[in-house]
């Protein structure tokens, strides 16, 4: 399959008299693991904003396994296989971290059962994130790590084809980053696309397959992790670490 | 179905006017409260226009009347043909409503549908047809078979109307449905992004809320005889259909009811036990409290009671 | 667990639902005369308040009256008032309350049509005889016979209230020609418009100028300039306080002046208003009830008013009382009376009574003809004279609201044409 699962193509998106992203492409193939870095402020959240729907671009398409899928609202492009975290969770508070998990199950998996089913399936997922005692608590009491941990599951709830990560490391400890990642890779093992927006370098350069930078609205390189390690520009460009 | 019956047996039997009186503003108010927390307390949008809908729902019903006069030939089909009208058209306006305010949150909505109140009172007041500000007369029939007079059987209507607006909203609530309405409430963009259809939502739950509205104010020309916008589409409407929901609890079903027959019952009271200015201030001290320290109401205070019994 | 929570839900909805009914046991007291039970809601609070509690305060002066005077046939009356709070919606539940469960022996309306009309099918349910307070044509609809209407607008309604006005124009030398036609968007200042239009029709009078304003119109000049220009012989206008105020004013500052002014306009009677407007009001021809003049005295009215305006300075309700107390003590002194003529306490014949006799109240003798509306108009047209100022002794004597209609009670000559702003 040489079609790749999303194409973002030079998409424009401005803020008033504030281009965020001017002409951004990027592109996924199909079982892939992309990290995405830049300084902050480049434009990574508005990137995700508009692959998710929340944000719809002045120019450019989105592509998702060949659709255009650029006018469509966040909910369809849910159901359609795409599923992201948010930087700052926002978990349901009203409810308990297996109800959180079943929104998705009944909406964008379209899982009409019963709820008794659903649970069920939540619970199996929480499992999987290795989460399941906090199964029955409302997120309110959660730790960071936890939350982060219930925002994934409520994503895999979905049943995405493809997942999107904004910052899902930052501010965790590096035993926890370690866990997060060994979730990951055995979610991309069983077939789940996963694009990485990330700060915490070491998890983004371990994790990614391909790295696409980004600044000030613009793409300016791309290449396997050892590449974009060694290119001067983005040494130039991104003080990070 | 017992509630029902129940009903039904007390308007054999017991005919003292008063209390079918008094009780017809309580459950007026169970409708209004229910349908007040379908779009107030699942979905998180605060509607201060309960009134223009109400309103709607009584002129509709009150126009019906004075046109088709159906009271005559078929006395049990006139109330609920009435209920479906007035339904149907305050749920076009929930639908307007709906479209107008879908990119509107939080408090900018809720003015906004102030706003509506005090639109629907000029539109009335200008349209001769409805009355316009002289008002319009609605005449009570004075007999109707099986019941020793028609306000009983106006009650018995409406207790079933209310049972039905209580069991819809615990339909609604236990369903995905309401379960994508929590998540609404809850965080609007995190439920897009986990499928859920947001606009639709809430849509469905303005339709559903403002429908309830409007069939709580069918009945209310026969109950008044006498429709004046101003005193029709009150901001009285609008603040008890808040209040009430908010001080039982605005999670389940059971909160608007509770705060519905309890708020109700105090203002009935109060009316008539000559010292009614204490009544207003009661339900604003109330309000007030209930915000503050419970703002679960009062089904939040009885499940956190429950909970520490079972410590 | 969820089958737990519904059964203590129901339960304690029974409970409250239960207790509705067992608050209405209230004990009742023992007396040793049986009194006399009358009852009624009023605005106590809410947009009628302002003429709601003074009228309550004239019932109770009647009720002390009666009292005094040994009870009617025997019995000591007690008032029951709740407060309709200007609520329509409240009224129904206070009749019930009233009749089912204080048991009351006879009620008397509230203050206006909104608040009479809600109370009519329990009265008519009940067949009983029903004195009201003011409201304009209430019982069109209804036609109920038991239904008496203390204002004395007249068996024509609509156009009772103006015709005094309308033929005192028409009467003059040379006759008006023009009319401009002002009122409130509200249902008495429309109504008084609607006979307004049917009276120029039927006196001859061309209407040059007919509209509305919103209730709340800030500022009148712009409306009045209008009128000006085309300059109508008459100005009519309908209309509540604080319009009344703002027209009046208005039509002063910009000085319009046609040959007659006034006509619907509420709020002139009341004393805070002319202590108010003062010499401004000299000229305005208006509707008016009563006045201090010497063809009004009837029986027992001063006698009222003294002792109404000695309690009124105590709750700062408008000193002089000219304008619904009165009445609000004739209604219900008639409804005694007419128990008394009657010698029954059953509804149908004290009812019959009044219909069919002319009974002397502190207003003059009423008889009543259609639809429980006054035989014969009493809607007087006064016009202000002599008003020299502001103070309160302008407006508590003859000689400064003189009566040019209907002819008994004429105390005086109309000036025409409106001599001009003062």
């Amino acid at each position: 399959m040489s079609q790749p699962l999303l194409e973002v193509q030079q998409v424009f998106k401005n803020f008033g008299g504030f281009a965020a992203l001017s002409g951004v492409n990027i592109y996924v193939n199909p079982g892939e693991r992309l990290g995405l870095i830049g300084p902050n402020g480049s434009g990574k959240t508005t990137m995700i904003n508009c692959i998710s729907g929340l944000l719809t671009p002045e120019k450019g398409k989105i592509i998702f396994e060949g659709n255009d899928i650029t006018q469509m609202t966040p909910h369809h492009r849910a159901r359609a296989g795409i599923m992201r975290t948010f930087q700052i969770p926002k978990p349901f508070n009203s409810m308990t971290v297996v109800e959180n998990l079943c929104i998705p199950l009944e909406y964008a998996a379209e899982h009409k059962t019963s709820l008794s089913v659903a649970e069920e399936e939540a619970r199996k997922i929480l499992t999987l994130i290795g989460i399941e005692a906090l199964g029955d608590l409302k997120p309110t009491g959660l730790t960071q790590v936890d939350m982060r941990k219930m925002e994934l599951a409520r994503s895999l709830a979905g049943r995405p084809k493809l997942l999107i990560l904004d910052e899902v490391m930052a501010g965790l400890s590096g035993s926890e980053v370690d866990e997060i990642l060994e979730i990951l890779f055995k979610l991309n093992e069983q077939g789940i696309t996963i694009i990485m927006i990330e700060h915490v370098m070491r998890a983004v350069l371990g994790f990614s397959k391909r790295i696409s930078v980004l600044n000030t609205g613009l793409n300016i390189a791309e290449g396997t992790p050892d590449e974009i390690l060694n290119n001067p520009e983005v040494e130039k460009v991104y003080l990070g670490e | 179905m017992l509630l029902f019956l129940g009903a039904f047996l007390i308007t054999q039997n017991f005919h003292n006017q008063y209390y079918y009186l008094a009780a017809f503003t309580v459950l007026q108010y169970i409708i209004l409260s229910q349908g007040w927390n379908i779009l107030g307390g699942y979905t998180g949008y605060v509607n201060f226009g309960t009134g223009a809908f109400f309103g709607v729902g009584a002129y509709t019903s009150a126009m019906i009347v004075k046109t088709f006069k159906i009271g005559k030939s078929a006395p049990f089909l006139e109330l609920p043909i009435l209920f479906i009208a007035g339904g149907l058209v305050a749920a076009l306006l929930g639908l307007g409503l709906g479209y107008l305010t879908m990119r509107i949150k939080g408090i900018y909505f809720s003015i906004s549908t102030l706003a509506l109140a005090f639109v629907t009172v000029t539109i009335i007041l200008n349209i001769d047809a409805l009355g316009g500000a002289t008002g319009l007369y609605i005449i009570r029939p004075r007999k109707i078979p099986f019941f020793t007079n028609y306000m009983e059987f106006l009650f018995l209507v409406m207790v079933a109307l209310s049972i039905f607006a209580v069991a819809f909203a615990r339909y609604i609530e236990n369903s995905w449905i309401g379960r994508g309405l929590s998540a609404v409430r809850d965080d609007e963009d995190a439920a897009e992004c986990t499928g859920v259809p947001v606009l639709k939502l809430k849509v469905f739950a303005t339709m559903a809320s403002s429908t309830l509205m409007g069939v709580a104010g069918a009945a209310y020309p026969y109950f008044v005889t006498f429709l004046e916008p101003i005193s029709t589409v009150s901001l009285d409407v609008g603040v008890n259909s808040l209040a009430m929901p908010l001080i039982g609890g605005t999670s389940t079903w059971a909160g608007p009811l509770v705060g519905a027959v309890l708020l109700g019952i105090i203002q009935q009271i109060a009316l008539v036990t000559l010292s009614p200015e204490y009544s207003l201030l009661v339900i604003g001290i109330l309000l007030v409290s209930f915000v503050i320290l419970a703002p679960e109401g009062i089904v939040g205070l009885f499940r956190k009671f429950r909970a520490s019994l079972k410590k | 667990m969820k089958l737990l929570k519904r059964f203590r839900i129901q339960n304690i909805v029974g409970f409250l639902m239960g207790s509705i009914f067992i608050s209405g046991l209230f004990a009742p007291s023992v007396y040793a005369a049986e009194p006399l039970k009358i009852g009624l809601g009023m605005a106590l609070t809410g947009g009628l308040a302002a003429a709601g509690k003074p009228a309550k305060l004239s019932i109770e002066i009647w009720r002390d009256d009666v009292n005094k005077n040994g009870g009617i046939m025997g019995r000591p009356v007690e008032i029951i008032v709740y407060d309709d709070q200007t609520k329509p919606s409240n009224v129904p539940a206070i009749y019930g309350k009233l009749l089912d469960v204080d048991k009351v022996d006879f009620v008397v309306s509230g203050y206006g049509t909104n608040l009479i009309v809600p109370a009519m099918p329990i009265v008519m349910d009940r067949n009983m005889v029903f004195m009201t307070l003011f409201g304009l044509a209430a019982n069109e609809k209804f036609e109920y016979e038991n239904y008496f209407q203390i204002m004395p607008s007249g068996p024509n309604p609509l156009t009772d209230w103006s015709e005094g006005f309308f033929k005192l124009a028409s009467e003059q030398n040379p006759k008006p020609k023009t009319i401009a036609i002002l009122a409130a968007d509200s249902e008495f200042a429309l109504n008084t418009a609607k006979g307004a239009r049917m009276n120029s029709k039927k006196y001859g009078f061309e209407i040059v100028y007919d509209g509305k304003y919103p209730p709340g119109t800030p500022d009148f000049t712009p409306i009045v300039r209008a009128i000006k220009a085309k300059n109508p012989d008459i100005f009519y206008v309908g209309s509540y306080p604080p319009g009344s105020v703002g027209i009046v004013k208005a039509a002063k500052e910009i000085d319009l002046s046609p040959k007659m002014i006034g006509g619907g306009m509420v709020g002139l009677q009341y004393t805070s208003i002319q202590m108010n407007l003062g010499k401004t009001l000299n000229g305005i021809v208006n509707y008016w009830f009563w006045a201090p003049e010497p063809t009004m005295k009837f029986t027992g009215i001063e006698a009222f008013l003294s002792k109404y305006q000695s309690e009124a300075v105590k709750y700062k309700y408008d000193p002089l009382g000219y304008y619904l107390p009165p009445f609000a003590y004739a209604y219900v002194q008639l409804l005694g009376k007419a128990i008394e003529g009657a010698q029954s306490f059953e509804q149908q014949k004290v009812a019959d009574y009044i219909r069919n006799n002319a009974i002397d109240t502190v207003v003059g003798k009423v008889s009543f003809g259609k639809n429980g509306e006054w035989a014969k108009s009493r809607a007087l047209q006064v016009q202000l004279q002599n008003i020299q100022g502001n103070s309160i002794d302008e407006f508590n004597r003859a000689g400064k609201m003189i009566v040019l209609h209907p002819e008994e009670v004429k105390s005086g000559n109309l000036i025409y044409p409106f001599p001009g702003w003062q």
